[in-house]
């Protein structure tokens, strides 16, 4: 089911804003392509200006620069109720003082559409989100997991051209956020709307983008997909935030290989100059614990369901992680080698 | 937790238990003895010598109903400004961040600091001529009320949740004036009410600014109440105290329970 037959690009361009009694701007020349129906989500640490890039969509914020171009057609002098554009705070913000259907249908009355087709669209959301059973209910005795469809089904109700959801999982607890995040990606499948969504969680990310935006500083750091992303990341802060990965300087032996230390060689995931000197991206699944790798001293051990993830020091103070079923102990000599068939994802062009 | 813990608690919570019970029956006592007083035949030969009467109050009534109704009409009034001038400062206070915004709070809550008799002569000086019409007095309850309207409304106005959904009903199509019924409104009401039995309960009770502008045709209850204690005998006194409190507690009682601990905050 389509929803949103309306879904509509959306173009950040060179977007620079301040908040007041700031020096250093929120957001710097930022330029962001969404296609139509994609979902892009942003993701960063606190204050790297994600929400803030949500709010100048949703015309909650105006930049002193640039242009945000829906379907082309510049829309920072629109006020949000002429946008169309869906908006799901963090805090789901729903009117304590409206049942469920009352909440839903909001947008609809709001643009007077007429009683019969109200109805139907709110049917369609209270389905399209799995809410019937709840609808004649109070919000404010609804849990998390309500909260966040009522939401989102008020906010589709609308149609609307773009979407904004902003980190919609954060006030869930962890086993409900990771099952409420598949309904998301489905819901958010069927609507076929354009999705920008928040999270300072990559996993989140990985998990539910088309397109990941990895922003620092109101800067945007890099662009593509989970999948680009995770084997191509631009610099240091990529692939540490994006998939936790140790960064650690190599040398090239050849195209195909890299010397990390005396004694741990590695294969990487493309091609580079023999000889020159690279940056890489170790991540805990890449090693593993092996008599015949390098010497090496716990210094960090976490079971985590089945695996044991560890972090080694080696002799010259490089630090290696690992995923090992074994359990060892804090401050416990090893031998670490790279797993068998890994490549080694080298950072940067 | 230890026995000797245990027994510091306990001590503590009845010394706390004595005192809020000291405190009520302070605040009790003379609300009593007024009853007393004004329901007493004749109050030298003690409590209810000559038997219980209400011809005091009757007499007290007679004497303040004109002043009583002149104080609800100029505490109605006192909102009506506070609504005209205090929903919007409160609006821009807690909306907008701007250069000199500080400044303007601290404008604000001046009357707060400055004594009501401070504040009385001022305007007396200030607009003599005003004073005859009645809306010098006026002027005086609101800059009396105003401070604390804004008080007890600012915060609300500023909280994040209500920011919130008032963005998501703009983003849903609301423009200013449905955001303000449908969504603004309902959030703040009781905030709003509070405000609005804050003010008025401040108004009828007001003394010290309505002992310096009243005149002969505008005079305030309290103004009055003040008169009756100097002139009068005890027992009308008594009475027209009595009156007194029979418009201001239900109020007081009513804010506590809507919203009292808010405007404390505030």
């Amino acid at each position: 089911m389509s929803i949103s037959a309306e879904a509509a690009s959306l173009t950040y361009d060179k977007i620079l804003f301040t908040y007041l009694g700031e020096k250093k701007p929120a957001i710097k020349d930022v330029h962001i392509d969404v296609s139509p129906g994609e979902l892009v989500v942003f993701v960063g640490p606190s204050g790297c200006g994600k929400s803030t890039l949500l709010r100048i969509a949703a015309g909650l914020l105006f930049p002193e620069r640039g242009r945000l171009l829906i379907d082309k057609k510049d829309m920072l002098k629109n006020p949000p109720e002429k946008r169309r554009i869906g908006w799901v705070p963090q805090s789901y913000a729903l009117f304590e003082h409206l049942n469920v259907i009352e909440n839903v249908e909001f947008g609809l009355k709001m643009e007077k559409a007429p009683k019969e087709k109200r109805d139907i669209e709110v049917e369609r959301m209270l389905k399209l989100c799995r809410i019937e059973d709840i609808k004649n209910r109070s919000v404010r005795n609804l849990s998390g997991g309500q909260r966040q469809r009522v939401a989102m089904a008020r906010a589709l109700a609308i149609s609307p051209r773009v979407l904004l959801l902003d980190e919609p999982l954060a006030a869930l607890d962890p086993q409900l956020r990771i099952a409420i995040r598949e309904d998301l990606q489905q819901m958010l499948t069927e609507s076929g709307v354009t999705t920008l969504f928040v999270t300072h969680d990559q996993s989140e990310a990985l998990a539910l983008a088309d397109k990941v935006v990895v922003l620092r500083n109101g800067i945007v750091e890099q662009i593509g997909s989970p999948e680009y992303l995770w084997n191509n990341p631009i610099n240091d802060f990529v692939a540490e935030f994006l998939t936790n990965a140790i960064t650690t300087d190599a040398k090239a032996l050849d195209e195909d290989r890299a010397e990390i230390l005396p004694g741990l060689v590695c294969s990487l995931n493309k091609k580079v100059k023999p000889g020159q000197a690279i940056r890489l991206a170790l991540r805990k699944d890449d090693f593993t614990l092996s008599s015949d790798g390098v010497e090496a001293v716990i210094t960090y051990c976490e079971y985590n369901g089945g695996v044991h993830h560890m972090k080694a020091e080696t002799k010259d103070k490089r630090i290696i992680p690992i995923s090992s079923n074994e359990d060892v102990a804090l401050g416990t000599s090893v031998r670490v080698k790279v797993k068998d068939k890994v490549r080694i994802t080298v950072i940067g062009e | 937790m230890s026995k000797t813990a245990k027994i510091q608690k306990d001590r503590v919570q009845s010394v706390g238990r004595f005192f809020a019970w000291f405190t009520a029956i302070i605040c009790v006592t003379p609300i009593v003895l007024v009853f007393a007083v004004a329901t007493t035949e004749v109050w030298q030969a003690g409590p209810w010598a000559g038997g219980f009467t209400m011809k005091w109050m009757v007499r007290g009534w007679q004497i303040i109903s004109p002043y009583a109704w002149y104080s609800v009409k100029l505490a109605l009034l006192t909102l009506f400004l506070n609504y005209i001038i205090g929903i919007p400062t409160s609006w821009v206070l807690a909306r907008h961040r701007f250069p000199g915004r500080n400044v303007l709070i601290a404008l604000t809550n001046i009357p707060i600091a400055v004594p009501g008799i401070a504040m009385g002569l001022a305007l007396i000086i200030t607009y003599p001529l005003l004073r005859r019409s009645g809306f010098l007095l006026a002027a005086g309850h609101l800059l009396y009320t105003l401070p604390f309207f804004i008080g007890a409304l600012t915060p609300q106005l500023a909280d994040p949740s209500v920011q919130d959904v008032e963005s998501v009903a703009a983003t849903l199509g609301a423009n200013f004036y449905k955001r303000v019924v449908h969504v603004i409104y309902p959030k703040v009401k009781t905030s709003l009410l509070a405000a609005t039995i804050l003010v008025i309960t401040l108004s009828m009770g007001e003394f010290n600014v309505s002992f310096f502008l009243f005149t002969a045709q505008n005079k305030t209850l309290p103004v009055e109440l003040y008169s009756a204690y100097i002139t009068g005998r005890i027992e009308v006194a008594g009475a027209i105290t009595l009156c007194f409190l029979f418009f201001v507690v239900p109020a007081a009682i009513i804010l506590e329970r809507l919203g009292g601990v808010k405007v404390g905050q505030a």
